[in-house]
């Protein structure tokens, strides 16, 4: 058991937070928030810098590195902005299902230029907020001679104004449950919809009607649609408490920096013993979820991930960046409550990042079952 | 659920601002937040009805009633969804109109008070600065004796109606060397030279709220202006924060009780897994959970609601309702947020704007730390 990062991990990790550091900028981010903006320069050079496709294979503009390097580079984001750290992690969802499952006609034509920042991508799977309840899903492509005709709708689709492609989960009537590759420019209706936080992406409903989809445009084999998302699922849940693990970080550095220059009754706070204990409190937060993230990431780069450590993984640190967040802003005071203080962003960004993990009940069933055997119906 | 705090009266004055609230209120929400404003004509129709001196005697144009009206009436707004505009109606009731009526000559409450009872006049109230919050014998705002004027200089902020007010009961030092003694209460109204609005402030909720930075140069305000005795604002202040708290209190039971009214509906009516969440019993027991933290805050603020009603001292029980209303209130809206998934999250939801609004509970008429600090204080070891 080695706990250390190896030095080239460390390297990726002080790179990361490097860039951040200089491209970032507090007003910058403010004022993004507010407007909901996606940060385009931003993503563009992160993308030369080869930021985004870390773990992307070499061939398909990426570093060859594993998800655990790409785990650092979230969490290094997120740590020096929350906003933007999460606009940087959206731009490829779902690439890690083509890289997985794809043809490499298909890697070159929508992988790449996701590493090279020409292109971006999302999922499109739930129909209702119960994403993993696939009994609600009822968008049904039907093959024609060369082509699928897609009928249906989808909801909640991360970052669905700006990206060019959708990976989308429906059903053939004789393939069974499939997924497609469906550009925008195919004729998506796209619907948006705005959220508490991670405000500098849109989210949206995405309507197909009768959009027509090459049938190359199908990753993987037949039947394979369910697959397909459970095991993007596993990278996609990683790449979700990396950036709780980077927001609660940013939210303490905050916090500690405002505890140490604001004064009451004549001390700073960082000399109330309830203010200290509630920053020992985040600190402690922090290793926890750094920690389950790395092991989880770790097994995950070496093919023997745990279904349920991740589910662990997530339960805990959804919790515990909630409560992080709150306790960080409950530091400033009323102050954490004006926009154009950073953590007001980190709190409603760790709260939707909480949520977005999974719920709790349906995080702690998967894990019962482990331990108590399937519940009986 | 029936309570003993109540007669007949109050459940009908309820009623009627219920009325009012999903008359004038609730249809108007979606646009005031989105604008960040509201119409201030709001004020007068208030007057009108005569919701906003309610708890006053009727020689100022009151309603004579008791302070339990006043709650109920701001238990009723809140439940119109938009904290903000609850707020600013809350600080010109409970706070800004309190403190004349509390330190104010006759005299004072002919000029300001009645105005402020029929709407023509909106009321802020102002201690807070940016560096004194908490600590409000720290404030640095600064009256200087001049003949017979005094001369304000100093920054006000986070002033809730700082935007729309009329006039301003706010808290100055006359005597920087005396601590709370030091404190003296002035009542400013806009326009004088001098006052400014330096920014109207954006915030995490409360959208509806005009909340401002207030900034004053050199105010010249004569000796007319002084509520009560100079260096005797403390106390004032401090009985108008005891009600502000036990009505606090009571919003965020409110607040909590509409949150968890939708999750309850949202629970039953959404399935998940092929049936309702609420069938879940770990869901089951989360609402539970949520129903009886709002019902031990709703006792504890009506307990402390009929001590305040009585004349009698309820420092501790009010500041005991406020920290733990604020922090259920934060509580529940995070269930409910897990409950209702990504529906919970998306603007227009009532859920997702409640839930921004509450955290300022947690902060507004003092902290969760604040209180907590108030009640050691009054404990007997």
């Amino acid at each position: 058991m080695d706990f250390e990062l190896t030095q080239r991990q460390k390297n990726i990790q002080w790179t990361a937070m490097e860039f951040a550091k200089g491209e970032f900028d507090s007003n910058l981010s403010i004022t993004l928030d507010q407007n909901r903006e996606f940060p385009g320069a931003i993503w563009k050079k992160a993308c030369q810098l080869g930021f985004i496709g870390v773990n992307y294979p070499k061939e398909f503009g990426g570093l060859g590195l594993g998800l655990l390097e790409k785990v650092l580079v979230i969490e290094a984001f997120c740590k020096v902005d929350s906003g933007i750290g999460i606009a940087l992690n959206t731009v490829d969802s779902g690439a890690a299902i083509i890289l997985k499952f794809g043809s490499s006609g298909q890697k070159e034509q929508f992988v790449t230029p996701l590493a090279k920042g020409q292109k971006m991508l999302s999922i499109a799977f739930a129909e209702s907020e119960v994403e993993k309840d696939f009994s609600t899903i009822s968008t049904e492509a039907k093959k024609a001679r060369e082509e699928y005709i897609l009928n249906g709708r989808k909801r909640f689709v991360f970052n669905a104004l700006l990206s060019d492609a959708f990976i989308v989960l429906c059903k053939e009537p004789k393939e069974g449950w499939i997924t497609l590759i469906v550009e925008k420019e195919e004729g998506i209706e796209i619907k948006p919809i705005q959220k508490i936080g991670m405000r500098m992406i849109q989210f949206g409903d995405l309507e197909f009607k009768d959009v027509r989809v090459p049938i190359e445009r199908r990753v993987g084999g037949e039947g394979e649609g369910l697959l397909h998302v459970n095991s993007f699922c596993e990278e996609r849940g990683l790449r979700r408490t990396a950036q709780a693990l980077g927001i609660s970080e940013g939210a303490f550095d905050r916090a500690v920096k405002y505890a140490k220059q604001r004064e009451a009754f004549g001390k700073k706070l960082s000399q109330f013993q309830v203010i200290r204990h509630k920053l020992a409190d985040i600190a402690v937060g922090i290793e926890v979820a750094r920690w389950l993230t790395y092991k989880s990431a770790t097994e995950y780069d070496q093919g023997r991930v745990k279904a349920d450590f991740l589910q662990i993984t997530q339960l805990e640190v959804s919790r515990r960046v909630v409560r992080m967040v709150y306790d960080a802003q409950q530091i400033f005071g009323g102050a954490g409550y004006m926009a154009e203080m950073e953590i007001e962003h980190y709190y409603r960004d760790g709260v939707v990042s909480g949520v977005e993990m999974g719920t709790e009940e349906e995080l702690k069933d998967s894990i019962a079952e482990k331990i108590a055997g399937p519940e009986e119906k | 659920m029936a309570y003993e705090l109540f007669n007949d009266e109050h459940y009908s004055w309820r009623q009627s601002v219920r009325d009012f609230v999903n008359k004038e209120i609730v249809p108007n929400v979606e646009a005031w937040e989105e604008a960040q404003e509201f119409d201030p004509g709001l004020f007068k129709k208030l007057g009108k009805e005569g919701f906003l001196g309610i708890s006053f005697p009727s020689e100022y144009g009151g309603g004579g009633k008791d302070f339990i009206f006043e709650m109920i009436l701001c238990e009723e707004l809140s439940r119109g969804t938009s904290g903000g505009l609850a707020a600013s109606i809350m600080v010109h009731t409970t706070m800004a109109t309190q403190l004349i009526y509390a330190l104010g000559s006759h005299e004072q409450k002919v000029k300001y008070l009645v105005p402020a009872i029929r709407g023509d006049r909106i009321g802020a109230f102002a201690i807070t600065e940016p560096n004194a919050g908490s600590d409000i014998a720290n404030i640095q705002t600064f009256a200087r004796r001049d003949g017979g004027d005094y001369v304000i200089n100093g920054t006000k902020m986070y002033i809730t109606n700082g935007t729309i007010a009329d006039q301003i009961s706010l808290a100055a030092k006359t005597d920087r060397s005396a601590g709370y003694r030091g404190i003296s209460t002035f009542i400013i109204e806009r326009g004088i030279p001098g006052f400014e609005v330096v920014q109207k402030l954006k915030k995490m909720g409360h959208h509806t709220g005009e909340t401002a930075e207030i900034a004053l140069k050199d105010v010249r305000v004569p000796r007319e202006n002084l509520l009560g005795e100079e260096g005797k604002g403390f106390y004032g202040l401090m009985k108008v924060m005891e009600r502000d708290r036990i009505v606090s209190a009571a919003i965020s039971a409110a607040r909590a009780e509409i949150v968890l009214q939708l999750t309850v509906s949202f629970a039953k009516s959404r399935h998940a897994f092929g049936k309702p969440i609420a069938n879940y019993q770990a869901v089951g027991h989360k609402l539970a959970e949520m129903a009886t933290e709002i019902e031990l805050t709703r006792q504890l603020t009506y307990y402390g609601a009929a001590k305040y009603n009585a004349g009698k001292d309820c420092r501790k029980e009010s500041a005991m309702a406020k920290w733990y209303g604020a922090e259920m209130n934060n509580r529940i809206c995070l269930q409910a947020l897990q409950i209702h998934r990504d529906l919970g999250c998306v603007k227009g939801n009532p859920i997702e704007r409640i839930f921004r609004d509450a955290r300022l509970g947690s902060f507004g008429g003092g902290t969760t730390e604040i209180m907590k600090e108030i009640i050691v204080k009054l404990m007997d070891f």
